[in-house]
């Protein structure tokens, strides 16, 4: 009945959440919902609470969920990154299906994969053009982003089986043998997975191959086996995990964004920011998210990048010197490493933390991503 | 008593050795950090194999003992030595971080880089690299980024000293986690602890072949970290006489190794290690020159003779010091008018009987103003020396000084209350006396002080000081004077009292009454008490075989026998000890010859010798003259 009361108190604050923030606008109108009571709050860690933890955490991200899709996805299913021009990528359109799946949400996961299929499945190859403008009403680079192809293949496997929709599982295995086909390649330090199908092999960069070990997405692996076991997903993966843990440099012992693998030995990319930042924030998230044990252990690099909220950062890093540059100022930043931590070292998460929104469509979407973990495989976290 | 400075180096060596520890402790100094071990590595032949950590103690010994003991002395120079480069101006044993780390403080980043804050950290690197623009942060931050959650717990074990718990916790934490590897940090120091653990052990139950072999195969250890580690191993080579690597392992120490107080203390250490003065010489000439121009061991060496000396004064056995070195520390102690040393030597003198020179270090002590210790070095030293007269004036005029000079005043005055070859001391002295007695409420003084006064005819004062003196602390010869006062001053009931009190207690009062019994029906003929008969023993000189023979017989109750071997002594010319005269008078007075017996104590009483026993005697006479109904 505990149980109850918190829940109640969590649909409570959804419902303040009556107003939509509509996309693009700037408008911070969001509400931090209220804390439950003082023993509520420390019944979330007795024993026994553990299903119904998963049954609040369910709860909870669907009722986020509702607030997050009123904020950046459109009545047509386009999911707007309100920090760049109210674009949308292929990522973007991967992460709005991923929730809307794992969330149940049928009705919208087929406005959003409409809107992917209509605006975005414009290659020949069938992997998916990343990026579209709304001020041209067009995609404007036409090159794919293959964490979007994951994420968008992901989804729609998972959305097959939820919603009982076999079309989807069948355009799911397709995206995945694309990526199969064009991006796992061979490399002087194993399979790799290109970042896109253009512009990062030897041939384009200088030190290239290079790659972004934050478009690795693990825990997505396993299903992109079943939709494609023609491609070697399982040697993937762990040449992912090896390559983060040689591909790590400074005093901070930090991966960087992009991870050059043309020398003999792993280097920050050359025309890079040698940073620790935007992209790299993602790999504890999914490494979390991940139920393989080594993905487990390689979290251990991550879990104190940011300490709780007493604590400072999380930062942007230049790995090289370990020096912090930009705060990576947002709660789902937050959120993304105090679940590492959760994982790796059985620390719970501060509540704030887990109920702190953001205004922008990034960290929001990490945000999100946290939650959807937790409810999905890690509610004792919650 | 005497001995206050080697003490204070004792305390020294005992701080030296927490330092140590507490370095030990402290996380921040990785071992990689520290100056090269004091042995290269070993040669082909060479009798340790380099093992990191032993997973316990007997293969850790036994690794090596493929070279036993008499091996590793026998082999002519097994360990190479590494000739480290002196470090003049370093202050601990980490140059190196120091040199790289320059001007820029990176306490609150290494702080950081502990907790393993990386947040905090960026934001500390950031901050000084915008203060010192160019500058590179140290790439050993982190042995291994993220490390520190799970080895929290492990180095929490570790402050406890709970190796094999740490052990056991890097297990567990593998177990859960496939892969995981601790820090080289943890498993540098733990092997380090582990193997220090075995080194201080070994050492401790002195097996000294396994504190060598562990040294050998534990390199890490013999480093300025952790001087204790070559303290130990010195010994052990010492022990297994191998002097000359002992001396290298101080050699070591004082060539690479910076820190003052353990420096100090290796040359201690070393002092009473080695066997050769020359190699000590050796280690002495290592010191550094302090800005005083002196050497920074010249106090040590002083430290070393005063410690001889003391040793010698307090009639230790140790390493003698030598007349130069006796010399070097006298010229010292006038020049630095070092009143410690100036005793020291007094003491030193006074233990080798040379009272000319105890007189002349004491006085000199003394010569700045009064000193318990100088006063009571010299008091002693003039008594000794025979000085009577000297010493009872000094122990007047110092025995406000203190308590203990009090009480050699109280003993140097009543040693010549009594003694009639001493100089009758003056009323002013008796009044001194009579009332530091008091002060010291001294039981002996006080007895001694009432024979005195008894003796002197003041019979009434006797008996004050008597009570006084059984009031302090019961003893016979005060008893004895209560009784005889009691009985001179014809307190009858007292006297009975008195005698029935102490009858039990005191053999001599059981005596008496003995006496008394045996003259009320005599003639019996009762020996005098073999209390009475030994205490002849002390009196007088002149004691001998014949003499106890006499006192035996007398014993035995032959008292004719006996009158008869004294008769036969006397024709023999030999002298009669006072002792012997006592038996004489109860051998009268057990005859019945009463009046004869009386001469006989009182001729004692009267050349002050066997006062109590004479004394003892009268009264015994007296008490058998009284009419029985005053006898009660």
């Amino acid at each position: 009945m505990i149980v109850k009361g918190r829940l109640t108190g969590l649909i409570v604050a959804a419902c303040l959440q009556a107003s939509p923030i509509h996309a693009g606008t700037e408008t911070q109108a969001w509400v931090t919902p209220q804390r439950p009571l003082a023993d509520e709050a420390s019944s979330r860690s007795d024993q026994g609470d553990r299903e119904a933890n998963a049954q609040v955490a369910r709860m909870w991200f669907k009722a986020e969920w509702q607030i997050y899709a009123s904020t950046f996805v459109t009545q047509d299913g386009r999911v707007v990154d309100n920090a760049n021009g109210n674009v949308s990528h292929s990522e973007g359109q991967g992460y709005g299906l991923l929730l809307a799946a794992l969330a149940g949400d049928s009705d919208r996961f087929d406005k959003i994969w409409r809107w992917t299929e209509t605006h975005m499945m414009v290659r020949p190859d069938h992997l998916l053009s990343w990026r579209w403008d709304p001020q041209k009403g067009a995609i404007t680079d036409t090159n794919n982003a293959t964490d979007g192809d994951i994420l968008v293949a992901w989804a729609l496997a998972q959305a097959a089986q939820k919603f009982n929709r076999p079309d989807y599982r069948v355009t799911a295995a397709v995206i995945a043998g694309a990526i199969g086909a064009n991006l796992i390649k061979n490399s002087d330090h194993g399979l790799i997975l290109l970042p896109a199908a253009q512009g990062f092999s030897h041939d384009d960069q200088p030190d290239g191959p290079v790659v972004n070990l934050s478009y690795w997405v693990f825990p997505a692996f396993s299903t992109l086996k079943d939709l494609a076991p023609a491609y070697d997903w399982e040697a993937l993966h762990a040449n992912g995990l090896k390559l983060l843990n040689v591909g790590r440099f400074g005093p901070l012992r930090l991966p960087p964004d992009w991870l050059s693998l043309g020398g003999q030995t792993p280097a920050p990319a050359q025309k890079f920011p040698s940073q620790f930042g935007y992209n790299a924030i993602r790999i504890p998230l999914y490494l979390a998210w991940d139920s393989a044990p080594q993905a487990r252990h390689a979290l251990s690099g991550f879990v104190n990048l940011w300490r709780g909220p007493r604590s400072a950062g999380p930062y942007v890093i230049d790995v090289n010197s370990g020096s912090a540059e930009q705060i990576l100022d947002g709660a789902g930043y937050r959120l993304a490493l105090a679940l590492a931590r959760c994982v790796s070292l059985d620390s719970p998460i501060d509540e704030q933390v887990i109920k702190s929104r953001d205004p922008l469509y990034y960290p929001d979407t990490l945000r999100m991503l946290s939650l959807a973990a937790i409810q999905e495989r890690l509610p004792q976290c919650f | 008593m005497l001995l206050k400075r080697p003490l204070v180096l004792a305390a020294m060596l005992a701080l030296a050795g927490a330092a140590i520890r507490s370095q030990d402790a402290n996380s921040d100094e990785a071992p990689s950090l520290r100056p090269a071990p004091i042995f290269a590595d070993v040669p082909a032949d060479g009798a340790a194999p380099q093992i990191n950590v032993a997973p316990n103690a007997a293969s850790a010994v036994d690794l090596p003992a493929s070279a036993p003991r008499p091996a590793v002395q026998a082999s002519a120079a097994p360990w190479e030595f590494s000739a480290p480069k002196p470090t003049p101006d370093a202050t601990d044993g980490d140059p190196a971080s120091k040199s790289r780390e320059g001007d820029i403080d990176l306490t609150a980043l290494r702080y950081f880089a502990g907790q393993g804050d990386l947040a905090r950290v960026a934001a500390e690197i950031k901050r000084l690299r915008e203060k010192h623009p160019g500058w590179e942060p140290p790439q050993d931050l982190f042995a291994q980024s993220g490390n520190s959650e799970f080895e929290k717990p492990l180095w929490d074990l570790f402050a406890q000293h709970d190796y094999e718990g740490v052990r056991a916790g890097v297990a567990a934490i593998q177990d859960k986690n496939p892969g995981w590897q601790p820090s080289s940090d943890l498993t540098d120091k733990l092997a380090f602890a582990e193997a220090n653990d075995k080194l201080v052990k070994a050492s401790d139950a002195q097996q000294w072949g396994d504190v060598i072999d562990i040294a050998a195969a534990n390199k890490m250890l013999l480093t300025c970290a952790d001087v204790d580690a070559i303290w130990r191993t010195a010994e052990a080579l010492a022990h297994t006489d191998d002097e000359p690597r002992a001396l290298e392992a101080y050699r070591y120490i004082l060539t690479s190794c910076a820190k003052r107080e353990e420096r100090l203390a290796t040359v201690q250490k070393a002092s009473q290690i080695l066997k050769s003065p020359e190699d000590f010489e050796t280690l002495l000439r290592l010191g550094r020159r302090l800005p005083n121009g002196t050497s920074e061991f010249e106090s040590v060496r002083f430290d070393l003779i005063r410690q001889k000396l003391g040793d010698a004064a307090a009639g230790k056995a140790g390493s003698e010091a030598s007349q130069a070195e006796i010399d070097a520390l006298a010229a010292h102690a006038r020049s630095a008018n070092d009143r410690g040393d100036q005793q020291l030597l007094g003491w030193f003198a006074y233990s080798r009987k040379d009272f000319v020179q105890a007189e002349d270090w004491f006085a000199t002590a003394l010569r700045p103003g009064p000193d318990p210790k100088a006063a009571e070095g010299l008091v002693l030293t003039l008594r000794s020396a025979g000085r009577i007269a000297d010493a009872q004036k000094l122990a007047v005029q110092y025995a406000g000084l203190g308590p203990l000079n009090r009480k050699l005043m109280i003993e140097v005055l009543t040693a010549a209350l009594n003694d009639p070859a001493a100089t009758p001391l003056s009323p002013d002295d008796l009044v001194t006396l009579s009332q530091a007695i008091d002060l010291a409420k001294s039981s002996d003084g006080a007895q001694l002080y009432a024979w005195h006064l008894y003796n002197a005819n003041d019979v009434a004062g006797a008996a004050d000081w008597f009570r006084k003196s059984v009031d302090w602390q019961q003893n016979e010869p005060a008893a004895i004077g209560l009784i005889v006062t009691a009985r001179r001053l014809r307190n009858m009931r007292d006297y009975a009292d008195l005698v029935a009190k102490y009858r039990d207690v005191y053999p001599k009062v059981a005596a008496l009454e003995t006496a008394m019994g045996a003259a009320r029906s005599a003639p019996a003929a009762r020996a005098p008490s073999n209390a009475t008969a030994r205490s002849g023993g002390g009196g007088g000189g002149g004691w001998d075989k014949n003499a106890d023979a006499i006192a035996k017989t007398m014993q035995a109750g032959k008292v004719d026998l006996a009158l008869a071997m004294l008769e036969e002594r006397k024709s023999k010319g030999l002298a009669e000890p006072s002792g012997l005269t006592i038996v004489r008078g109860w051998a009268l007075y057990q005859k019945g010859d009463w009046e004869g017996a009386k001469k006989v104590f009182a001729g004692l009483q009267a050349k002050q010798q066997q006062v109590e026993d004479a004394e003892f005697g009268l009264a015994t006479i007296e008490h058998a003259e009284l009419p029985a109904a005053m006898r009660r």
